[in-house]
């Protein structure tokens, strides 16, 4: 099962990867972001994944005994932070991308080239 | 000294408290920033270090930790230094946007430098991102916008596959502590280091400006008022150079030896380091922009700074260290001067600086004396710098020897165009009379003789330096048994 879980990711990852490099479009640029890092949030969680595992909660005293089937936690919440991140930085990109609409009249990444040339 | 996180509270406080100050945000500003720096000078003068503060009480594998040793102190102070240094030349009234990112850039840098915790270096790293993403949009024209959209796509593709790297790292070694991590490195086989550094360093490059990289930081620096230039030279680079030389040479390298013997990654850097002057020297040649002259050139030294620790010699790291430091006080210089020519002259473009130098010279000697310091003319800081890279590159193998005949190149191509500015700055010229503001004036002129210093009794930072290399020399005992103390 963790197999399945890491060949998704990857090709999520690459999925993301293709769409950045290659789309012109703003918004496309960000939702393949958005998809590269729900692909890296999959591997996260699949490295510490546990067929059948339980939760990593200690409830009782006889819990302690089972510690060899539970999930492990800390890529849980190393993902739990990173996700905060993403929405950050979607959020971030989003605001940038109006103001970019605003100030190009339009939301091609390739409307911004024609300033290179331009006179000091 | 559990205290030491005041260094990254603080800043995100006075972070959250900016956006209902409105005016008296200048004031804050500076007082946070001047607690930062005296916080980090009574830290070097307790004489307590090297220590390690265990956040929370959770011992240091297991929990979040910060770690100052004679490195980390260094960057903080140069960190802090570049803070104040940079609200100087901050004259109008900015905005509470403008000082909410530049709170969050200041703890993001201090804690980049503090902590000892990977995922936590990633965390302070996605910080400095969008808080550069916001002050270089803060002009809010096209420009500006662009540019920061630009840098913020490529930083965050860069630092996702940081966070897998980090992921690896877990599934390899099961730790997230530095220190941890470097006692254990040794275990881990060949190509799951290489995998791991390649992801890794992705990341780092972004802020190190090496190409494929850099492709930013033009755009940024032009597109920004002149604090965030400095900002950028002075806070981001610094730090990221501080973590080329933790993370490259401290952490990932195998029993405590230098980058080179562990994996093949330091030749790819090397060849990197190759492309980013060559492209650059070549970029500023040509441009008539004196910020975007700035920027190539500030993209060559860490391109000479990355050659300098990727060689795997202790020398040529002493030159690395000179690089840093000549770089970042010369750079100090330029920007200044650049910001206040350019307001005079109503203009970027170097051409129209013609006469600047007679009306005012003590700011185009004080460029001239930065320009001579970056091309490596003896008795300047960069002289010492260039000196040990290329005397120990000549004795190593092939691969260093091409890059002492680039960077020989380089300070040539320097030469013509720093020497061509200062040139311009001197010849005849009319211009308008403009009032300076005394601060800028002398300022640049300080950080002139400091250079001047430097270069003239390099004995004055040589003992710091080798107290730095020391500590890298001696990773088990200096830095990994500060935090794992029963190891």
């Amino acid at each position: 099962m963790t197999q399945v879980f890491i060949l998704s990711s990857l090709s999520l990852m690459f999925i993301g990867l293709y769409g950045v490099l290659t789309r012109k479009n703003l918004l496309k640029i960000i939702i393949a972001l958005n998809i590269i890092e729900t692909g890296i949030n999959l591997l996260l969680v699949s490295f510490g994944y546990i067929d059948h595992g339980i939760t990593p909660i200690l409830t009782s005293q006889e819990s302690i005994l089972n510690l060899n089937k539970m999930v492990d936690p800390v890529p849980q919440a190393i993902v739990l932070t990173s996700i905060v991140i993403g929405l950050g930085t979607t959020a971030f990109a989003l605001a940038l991308a109006i103001r970019y609409k605003i100030t190009h009249n339009s939301i091609s990444i390739n409307a911004s080239e024609e300033e290179e040339g331009r006179g000091i | 000294m559990n205290s030491i996180v005041f260094l990254v509270v603080i800043p995100i406080i006075a972070a959250f408290l900016s956006l209902f100050l409105g005016k008296v945000n200048k004031l804050i500003a500076y007082i946070v920033t001047i607690f930062n720096l005296s916080f980090s000078i009574v830290v070097l003068v307790s004489g307590k270090i090297p220590f390690n503060v265990a956040i929370g009480g959770w011992r240091a594998p297991y929990g979040i930790n910060f770690v100052v040793s004679d490195i980390t102190i260094f960057f903080l102070l140069l960190i802090n230094v570049a803070a104040v240094l940079s609200l100087t030349t901050i004259k109008e009234h900015m905005e509470y946007q403008f000082y909410a990112f530049y709170f969050i850039l200041l703890a993001a840098t201090n804690g980049m430098v503090l902590t000892g915790d990977i995922f936590n270096f990633y965390l302070f790293t996605e910080l400095t991102t969008f808080a550069i993403g916001g002050l270089v949009a803060y002009k809010r024209d096209r420009l500006a916008t662009g540019a920061s959209l630009k840098y913020l796509i490529l930083s965050s593709t860069a630092s996702t596959f940081s966070l897998a790297a980090i992921g690896l790292i877990y599934k390899t070694l099961g730790t997230l502590n530095f220190a941890d991590i470097a006692s254990k490195i040794s275990n881990l086989n060949k190509a799951s280091l290489s995998l791991i550094l390649i992801l890794f360093i992705s990341s780092m490059l972004v802020e190190l400006k090496i190409f494929p990289f850099n492709i930013w930081v033009v755009k940024a620096y032009d597109a920004s008022i002149p604090a965030v230039n400095l900002f950028l030279h002075g806070m981001v680079s610094t730090a990221g150079v501080y973590g080329a030389i933790r993370i490259l040479l401290m952490v990932f390298s195998k029993n405590s030896i230098m980058l080179s013997q562990s994996s093949n990654i330091a030749n790819i850097l090397i060849l990197l380091a190759f492309i980013t002057v060559i492209i650059s020297e070549i970029g500023a040649l040509t441009e008539k922009n004196l910020i975007k002259v700035l920027a190539f050139s500030s993209m060559a030294q860490l391109g000479i700074f990355l050659f300098g620790i990727s060689l795997g010699n202790y020398e040529a790291l002493k030159g690395a260290f000179y690089i840093v430091i000549s770089n970042y006080f010369a750079k100090f210089v330029m920007f200044i001067v650049a910001k206040n020519y350019s307001v005079i002259a109503g203009s970027r473009n170097y051409e129209d600086m013609k006469g600047l130098g007679r009306k005012y010279p003590g700011l185009a000697i004080a460029f001239t004396i930065s320009a001579l310091s970056l091309m490596g003319m003896p008795f300047f800081a960069g002289f010492w710098g260039k000196l040990s890279i290329v005397g120990n590159a000549l004795l190593m193998d092939k691969i260093a020897i091409i890059g002492v005949i680039i960077i020989l190149i380089s300070s040539v191509i320097e030469g013509v165009y720093y020497l061509r500015i200062s040139h311009t700055f001197f010849s005849d010229g009319n211009i308008q009379d403009t009032k300076l503001s005394r601060i800028n004036c002398v300022l640049p002129i300080i950080l002139a003789a400091v250079i001047l210093i430097i270069g003239i009794y390099p004995n004055s930072i040589e003992n710091i330096i080798w107290t730095m290399i020391n500590e890298i020399q001696n990773t088990p005992e200096k830095y990994i048994q500060v935090i794992l103390p029963l190891k």
